[in-house]
């Protein structure tokens, strides 16, 4: 088990969070196939590919909410097969939703304070709830911490969730496409969120995507899916000339064409 | 809120508490009150706390439990079969408490033996087993043979006084209100409006609800046994379906969203069918009319004035 914040921060000759031949079958669905990536501390890894190339599964096999049907997943060099999806929260991996699933019936502040860890069991303190204005000020969201959750605007409801996800002091995030349904000028501020929240919060963040801009823009690495398979992975300058990228986004050029 | 507010509140309220009971006690002893409106003191207190302790299942866990009366009528039976056994080993001072923690007990192991199968079921489901575990208590309190099946158990000290369950209320509300803004209050709410999203947020929420249901039935529990030791007498059919219903329909009428707000809706519902008995037969059509319109009006914009509604959004 990992208790230790520093071992969270510190590398320790392991990567933040590493899969290995990771595979999954729904029936006769691959869904994901022979998966195997390793996430660097503090490094911004990006999952793209297509509709239904196996993103989110990967994601939820990440959080143990499927089990592989073969292949290992670590979190900080230790294996979390078998591992109930609240203890990997507590062990440093938080996480976001495509769709947004928040408390929406709490106010804003609760939200935030649900998650922290080692408050006492029966009431938050005052240094919990200075933390929690603290990181909501971060995500501009410090003038509406009494709202109720569901009441905010679409974008503010997506920053709440990182948030909230931050608020367990994780080591590794990971986020379900972030900037599904922003416009272009809050998916520009949203990128530069992300950078801030990994130097400050020293975290590793892998995120799924299909805004481009955002990928390319924030993303070290890329890993790229198609129909469960790895097609290729690098760096963002790498993916763009990446012939089997441009083809499962584009399709093939017709011959008759050159 | 800051906390010295929240200081503030709690000695304003403990003042409010102690001038009403001062207020209650001396117009019962001046003999102002008639004996009818005196009557009606403690099934006020008892569905009080019942709704407030089912308030922590359907409001803040938001799981639907119809089998409530059923933890009710285990604790009566517990605490009053033990002070039948102690009535003339132990003073009154010991034995009541002592009752009240046996009652609370007992209601919380089974609860908790209840709590291991049914928490793998959600919603509906839970509801039918609940509902089934009601007619389960229902039935086997009438055969078994201690309890003193169809005629009753008679003979229970009449150890529930007026001021000892007017404070026992103060403290539930209290309480109640208090575990709500808990951390495990917040873990409860959280699981209410997102499950999957609670587990991966770190919540264990299995756990979190077997705690819930515990924790609830103790107090239906505790409800019980001021019950058996006001009346006296106990018989099965005073805990049956209608009683969860009643119950449940007070928590849903309080809004799912704040004690104070249970426990006030839980008073005007005791009372109310009393209040009406000037229209002889026609009363609980009258009240199940009144009941209606309330809860309809309850969720329309024209029954809450303009100030009500801003408030809510800022809170």
């Amino acid at each position: 088990m990992i208790s230790s914040q520093a071992a969270r921060r510190e590398p320790s000759g392991y990567p933040a969070l590493e899969a290995e031949n990771l595979s999954v079958r729904f029936g006769g669905l691959n869904a994901l196939q022979g998966f195997s990536f390793q996430l660097g501390y503090q490094q911004i890894g990006g999952l793209i590919g297509p509709n239904g190339a196996g993103k989110t599964t990967c994601f939820n096999l990440l959080t143990n909410l499927y089990e592989p049907t073969e292949g290992n997943i670590k979190l900080f060099g230790h294996e979390i097969k078998g591992a109930p999806s609240y203890h990997l929260f507590r062990w440093g991996l938080g996480r976001t939703f495509q769709n947004i699933r928040l408390f929406h019936r709490m106010t804003v502040l609760e939200n935030v304070m649900v998650t922290q860890p080692n408050s006492s069991f029966f009431r938050a303190n005052h240094q919990h709830r200075k933390d929690a204005l603290e990181l909501l000020d971060f995500f501009h969201l410090a003038d509406q911490a009494e709202k109720k959750a569901g009441s905010l605007p679409y974008g503010a409801q997506r920053r709440l969730e990182i948030a909230r996800a931050l608020a367990g002091n994780p080591g590794v995030l990971l986020l379900d496409e972030p900037a599904a349904g922003m416009n272009p000028s809050e998916t520009y501020q949203l990128a530069e969120q992300i950078k801030e929240i990994r130097n400050r919060f020293q975290v590793s963040i892998l995120l799924i995507e299909h805004d481009m801009h955002l990928v390319m823009g924030v993303c070290d690495y890329l890993w790229v899916l198609n129909f469960g398979q790895q097609i290729a992975q690098g760096t963002p300058m790498e993916i763009q000339r990446n012939p089997a990228v441009i083809e499962a986004y584009l399709g093939r050029k017709e011959r008759s064409e050159c | 809120m800051n906390r010295l507010w929240r200081k503030k509140r709690f000695f304003l309220g403990g003042l409010l508490a102690l001038l009403l009971f001062v207020l209650m006690h001396s117009l019962i002893q001046s003999g102002l009150v008639s004996r009818h409106i005196q009557s009606l003191f403690v099934p006020v207190g008892l569905n009080m706390i019942l709704a407030l302790s089912l308030f922590l299942l359907v409001g803040m866990l938001g799981e639907l439990s119809l089998g409530h009366a059923g933890f009710m009528s285990i604790g009566a039976y517990a605490g009053g079969l033990f002070s039948k056994v102690m009535m003339h080993v132990l003073p009154v001072w010991v034995r009541f408490p002592l009752a009240l923690l046996v009652g609370a007990l007992v209601a919380a192991l089974l609860a908790l033996l209840l709590s291991v199968p049914v928490f793998r079921l959600k919603g509906d489901y839970l509801a039918i087993v609940t509902l089934a575990f009601g007619e389960i208590v229902r039935s086997l309190v009438i055969n078994l043979p201690f309890t003193g099946g169809a005629a009753g158990l008679k003979g229970i000290p009449k150890d529930t006084s007026f001021s000892f369950l007017y404070w026992i209320v103060v403290f539930t509300i209290w309480l109640t209100r208090w575990i709500y803004y808990s951390k495990i209050g917040l873990e409860w709410r959280a699981i209410r409006d997102n499950a999957i999203a609670a587990e991966a947020c770190g919540i264990p929420v299995v756990s979190r609800k077997r705690a819930a249901f515990v924790f609830a039935a103790s107090f239906a529990g505790i409800a019980g046994v001021l019950y058996s030791h006001h009346y006296s007498i106990l018989t099965a059919e005073v805990f049956g379906f209608n009683r969860s219903i009643e119950v449940l329909v007070m928590v849903v009428l309080g809004g799912l969203e704040s004690a104070t707000a249970t426990a006030v809706s839980a008073f005007f519902l005791t009372i109310a069918p009393e209040m009406l008995r000037f229209l002889n037969q026609y009363r609980m059509l009258i009240y199940s009319l009144m009941l209606i319109i309330v809860m309809i009006g309850r969720n329309t914009q024209w029954a809450k004035p303009k100030w009500f509604q801003q408030r809510r959004e800022n809170a």
